[in-house]
């Protein structure tokens, strides 16, 4: 069992070496993550560490949560602090740290818009930027404000109502559309021309969910006074 | 996080949330997103032609509360003055009135694209009709 914890880790970082006393470790014990099998040193949390990599599974949007699960659970059991209580203080700090970068990373691939982001982000994609707002649906939104603001009659009630029903077909099919992407996204070979087109899609996809949720709670909160009224 | 009083005097009683006619020759309109709330913001001028002078601004938006502030106190400051001086205002001016977190910086660069937006708009349509 623990041979299957070091085979996976060492697939994502074939090399390592140790940095006090610079023994390269040819068959890492799981608890060498952190320390150092030969000189007992704390192994420094690396910079940028992939959160795929760390958790061994493949950088792909489509995750068997069981295998995310499962590995979360080892690590978590190798680095734990409380296994280190009569470690040196470097090798105890080094514990923490390296948990605190596990839980993050398990937290970020979890949940499977976080991965999304973090999939992008590791390809150099960020959320800013100005594209992606339905303008269409603003403006029609903002104009059926005014005619809310002029009477609040049956009919406009009704027209509301009507809107968040529009409104929630649009962010069901938006949903679709991203799991779609997540597929054709797993299924593109990496860093092909097809593979970085569809992330740019799915940056914008997710831009305009951001966008459609924003909206929605603000459609909400007109739909709940009159609901009360 | 906790909003300041300013924040949430526009916030409870934002000023100018309206609708001026887009169709207006005089009346420039900019509607513009910032993806990290959600936030979407439509901000209108509307110009004195004579005096090149903003003499009405309207603004609606949905997002969070730093936005629907930003934008109310966006319309506030184009008021009464020459377009030239409107597209001078930056977010920087907003942050430091509403005394915005840095998390809520966005909010006031949404405004001040709007501004820009609005007042584009206005420049391009008088360009369009001469």
């Amino acid at each position: 069992m623990l041979k299957g914890r070091v085979a996976v880790d060492r697939a994502s970082q074939p090399k390592r070496t140790c940095g006090s006393c610079g023994l390269s470790d040819q068959a890492p014990d799981p608890s060498e993550i952190l320390m150092c099998n030969s000189c007992g040193g704390a192994q420094p949390v690396p910079a940028n560490r992939d959160y795929f990599a760390l958790l061994g599974v493949p950088p792909r949007l489509i995750l068997e949560s069981c295998a995310l699960e499962r590995r979360f659970y080892e690590l978590s059991r190798a680095l734990h602090p409380d296994r280190f209580s009569n470690a040196p203080v470097s090798v105890r700090r080094s514990s923490l740290e390296w948990m605190s970068l596990v839980n993050q990373a398990y937290k970020t691939l979890r949940d499977p818009m976080t991965r999304r982001e973090y999939l992008l982000s590791l390809h150099g994609i960020d959320l800013e930027g100005r594209g992606g707002v339905p303008l269409q649906l603003a403006e029609s939104w903002f104009d059926l404000q005014d005619t809310l603001n002029e009477n609040a009659s049956e009919q406009s009630r009704e027209k509301v109502l009507g809107f968040r029903a529009q409104l929630s077909q649009i962010q069901s099919e938006l949903s679709s559309r991203l799991s779609d992407l997540d597929r054709k996204i797993d299924e593109a070979a990496a860093h092909s021309e097809e593979g970085n087109a569809l992330l740019l899609e799915l940056a914008q996809a997710l831009r305009k969910r951001t966008y459609l949720d924003s909206l929605f709670r603000d459609v909400q909160r007109f739909a709940t006074r009159i609901e009360a009224a | 996080m906790a909003y300041t009083q300013k924040v949430l005097d526009h916030f409870e009683s934002p000023k100018n949330v309206g609708t001026l006619d887009k169709n207006a020759s005089n009346v420039g309109t900019g509607m513009v997103g910032a993806p990290e709330c959600g936030d979407v913001m439509k901000l209108q001028v509307e110009v004195d032609e004579a005096t090149g002078i903003i003499k009405d601004a309207k603004f609606k938006t949905f997002g969070c509360g730093s936005a629907i502030a930003s934008s109310s106190l966006a319309t506030e400051m184009v008021k009464g003055k020459t377009l030239d001086q409107a597209l001078q205002i930056k977010n920087t001016d907003i942050v430091k009135e509403l005394s915005l977190p840095p998390i809520k910086i966005h909010c006031s660069v949404l405004a001040e694209d709007a501004i820009k937006a609005a007042v584009n708009d206005y420049l391009a349509k008088r360009k369009g009709s001469k």
